[in-house]
């Protein structure tokens, strides 16, 4: 890496004279953990096991479980926004980020980038030594950069990230994703034909990139920022997650919330003597969906239990798949260092 | 936008995406209409506002 500081050796008239100089580099300790951040997007409260859901969440639950969870976590119920909070610790509108990156309105909240201003994380982190991997949806560029002409300034590589693969818009086909491999566009590794789902791919990815950072350089610790397309729309999860949440939903919206509401009392995840919040403007009662009338097509009241389904399912699939424990998490923790994985759940984000 | 490919999840299972297009493609010729006037443009951008919007 080029010095930022001045040479501090001797330039003498000959070599004799002369005295070499190298900058210190930046030395980690066992006091530098690598941190993991994982991101959900879309995903409610009461989503994970964890947090009083019934959809199956073990290994997100076994790391719960050995670990702490907070309940405070405010998002700005939009994802650039929220994404920009995570990566500066900063206000959205401060940064730049008033709304998604789509929109650029030539204020200087809303700009679609985080100002140059602001440092990530990712930044941070790197000037202190860390390797550090972005994996997943970005959406923190303005969408008419995100091509193959660029700009690439506000890309993950050019705000503090080594490596990248992932989407760089808010949403992406979980079965035919529009993938970018650090700064160049990539077709997916196989199809769905074969087993093909984005969220098990971000998975292999990120073991990927600690993989080779960690077989070579094991005293180095990590930032992974690995966040998944999941449950954001388009609501696509491999069959026989969601066929084996037929049927569960069917009670309706809220029968279930009702579930949840209480479990997460008994669990304490919410104060005693907490409200259930009523019912978003627009959200029907379920017992006005419309109920099917078997020679027609899906009825509303179908289609709604068919989503709630397919999005239960599409929480799993990375973490059933990759083993019956978070062993990748734990694979890589060469040496002394302790890894520190970090759930956060965007909800909505 | 996709080129002599459908680069989503195919919208029946007649046919495996991305489906290319098996000839050559010599040239493509997009086009933007001019808008009318300046409501035009400006119900434009409301509208792809709310698509963007619409689809958090």
């Amino acid at each position: 890496m080029i010095p930022k500081e001045p040479f501090k050796g001797v330039l003498g008239r000959t070599y004799q004279e002369s005295s070499p100089w190298w900058p210190e580099p930046k030395r980690t300790s066992e006091n530098n953990p690598n941190v993991i951040i994982i991101l959900f997007d879309d995903m409610g409260f009461s989503h994970l096991g964890c947090y009083g859901s019934t959809i199956e969440t073990p290994n997100i639950d076994r790391l719960a479980a050995g670990g702490l969870r907070y309940n405070n976590f405010h998002t700005t119920d939009l994802c650039s926004p929220t994404r920009a909070c995570l990566m500066t610790g900063r206000d959205h509108h401060t940064v730049g980020m008033r709304s998604i990156s789509n929109i650029n309105t030539g204020f200087p909240n809303t700009q679609g980038n985080i100002t140059p201003h602001a440092a990530t994380i990712a930044e941070m982190l790197r000037e202190e030594g860390y390797a550090t991997f972005c994996v997943g949806k970005w959406h923190l560029a303005q969408t008419q950069d995100t091509s193959t002409a660029g700009p690439f300034d506000q890309w993950p590589v050019q705000r503090g990230f080594d490596r990248y693969y992932g989407f760089l818009d808010g949403e992406t086909d979980q079965f035919y994703p529009s993938l970018t491999y650090d700064n160049h566009p990539v077709d997916p590794p196989f199809g769905p034909e074969e087993g093909y789902h984005l969220t098990e791919d971000l998975v292999d990815h990120s073991m990927e990139f600690i993989r080779d950072l960690k077989s070579l350089r094991p005293d180095r610790p990590y930032f992974l920022y690995l966040a998944f397309g999941a449950t954001h729309a388009p609501h696509q999860a491999p069959t026989e997650f969601i066929n084996k949440y037929r049927g569960r939903f069917d009670a309706g919206w809220d029968v279930i919330r009702e579930q949840w509401y209480k479990r997460q009392l008994d669990m304490g995840i919410i104060p005693e003597g907490t409200e259930l919040a009523p019912r978003n403007p627009g959200v029907k009662p379920w017992s006005l969906t419309a109920i099917s009338i078997p020679t027609i097509m899906w009825s509303d009241r179908d289609r709604k239990c068919r989503w709630a389904q397919a999005r239960s399912g599409y929480v799993s699939p990375g973490w059933i798949k990759k083993g019956s424990s978070p062993s990748w998490l734990m694979e890589w923790n060469a040496g002394p260092w302790k890894c520190l994985p970090y759930c956060a759940v965007a909800a909505p984000a | 936008m996709s080129i002599g490919k459908d680069s989503l999840s195919p919208v029946t299972g007649d046919y495996r995406a991305p489906f290319p297009f098996s000839g050559t493609i010599h040239r493509v010729e997009v086009t933007f209409l001019p808008f009318q006037s300046p409501s035009d443009e400006k119900k434009e951008a409301r509208d792809r506002y709310h698509t963007e919007m619409a689809r958090q």
